[in-house]
């Protein structure tokens, strides 16, 4: 969920009990958007806003134990990886997994601006990467540059 | 020879010179330092590029993991992907780690979670600290208004290039895979879109009802092939 999925949670957890100020809620979500890698590392800087290096590192470390119980996961799933039902299981999941994505993306689109010059970004994109010439981060580069020049 | 074509990064354009038979460029010692380092700057870049959240730094970590640097099939990727979307916690972290672990065992999470994340730690923090500076900057908020819409887009490429990848697998399954998987990510875009459950009920229904479906036909095939 691009990173909010603990929004409610956290929000519900944190700011009645006044651990933090809803202002501060809403930089650390926005910081969490600007800054490059995963979305959801805006609790760290919310953990900086309320506890400076040190909160920030509490809330990175919160962030990375629950994600290790993927190794539990892994060697279960190894264990029954031969039986014959298992890797349809896996296929639909993953199929299901591509569906329900596509279908967030979607649902970003529409929260946007949805104006002429967010879908020629949106389509524009997906024809470059389909030509499998140009790296990524080059694809994100332009869109930003076609950003600050398109008014 | 791999670590020619590692370093020089052209992206998608290199996939047709990897064909040599080494699955990337771990293969030879997967822990000795010099491939840790190695691991630990692909994961760091990554960090450090993705911009515009979660699904550009999906799109790139696949394009690391399965394109450019070949450590892990298409297949291996959806697997791990799976796994780590049904995990509690963020699945780009838990994907981090099993690719972590795919690449170089233990060594290699604790290194691909550093790099992936590291990066982005500090400059989150930087930012935060800075931030009312930066807030009114115009440059800023008109490239977001171009980096968000080109992130969706880029996810969608990757929706596709994943679909496609695992409709191809059914297709050798037979014809009636190949409707059984169709019918699966329709259905499961549908119930997304208008039931609106929670993720992980799709998901698990999609991968029981799919899973039942193999075990039909594995034991169907069974039945029909000559004794």
């Amino acid at each position: 969920m691009s990173g909010m999925g603990n929004v409610p949670s956290l929000h519900s957890d944190l700011v009645p009990q006044h651990w933090a100020t809803e202002r501060q809620f809403v930089e650390a979500l926005a910081v969490g958007q600007l800054a490059p890698g995963p979305n959801g590392l805006w609790p760290v800087s919310l953990g900086f806003l309320i506890g400076g290096v040190r909160g920030s590192l509490f809330a990175l470390s919160a962030i990375l134990l629950p994600p290790l119980l993927v190794l539990l996961l892994d060697k279960l799933y190894r264990r029954v990886e031969s039986h014959p039902a298992v890797e349809g299981f896996v296929r639909g999941l993953s199929l299901a997994t591509i569906g329900v994505f596509v279908v967030v993306l979607l649902d970003l689109f529409r929260h946007g601006d949805m104006s002429f010059k967010s879908v020629a970004v949106t389509l524009g994109t997906v024809l470059l990467a389909l030509t499998r010439r140009i790296p990524i981060p080059g694809i994100l580069a332009l869109a930003a540059v076609v950003g600050v020049l398109w008014r | 020879m791999n670590s020619r074509l590692a370093r020089s990064g052209k992206g998608f354009a290199r996939r047709a010179n990897r064909r040599d038979g080494n699955k990337g460029f771990y293969l030879h010692s997967p822990t000795s330092k010099l491939s840790l380092w190695r691991l630990f700057l692909v994961w760091l870049t990554l960090g450090a590029q993705s911009f515009g959240g979660g699904v550009a730094t999906f799109a790139l970590i696949r394009n690391a993991a399965v394109e450019r640097f070949e450590w892990v099939t298409e297949e291996e990727f959806l697997k791990d992907n799976s796994l780590s979307r049904i995990t509690p916690g963020m699945n780009i972290l838990a994907l981090t780690i099993l690719l972590g672990k795919r690449a170089a065992g233990a060594p290699g999470i604790f290194v691909s979670l550093a790099g992936l994340i590291l990066p982005s730690a500090c400059i989150t923090i930087v930012i935060t600290a800075f931030y009312t500076q930066i807030q009114g900057v115009p440059v800023i908020a008109s490239a977001l208004k171009g980096v968000v819409p080109a992130t969706i887009g880029l996810g969608l490429f990757t929706a596709f290039d994943m679909a496609a990848g695992t409709l191809k697998t059914s297709c050798k399954g037979g014809r009636s895979q190949l409707w059984a998987a169709l019918g699966i990510l329709l259905l499961s875009g549908i119930c997304a879109a208008f039931l609106k459950p929670p993720v992980i009920l799709i998901l698990l229904i999609a991968g029981c009802a799919s899973g039942l479906f193999q075990w039909r036909q594995t034991v169907k095939r069974k039945e029909e092939a000559p004794e």
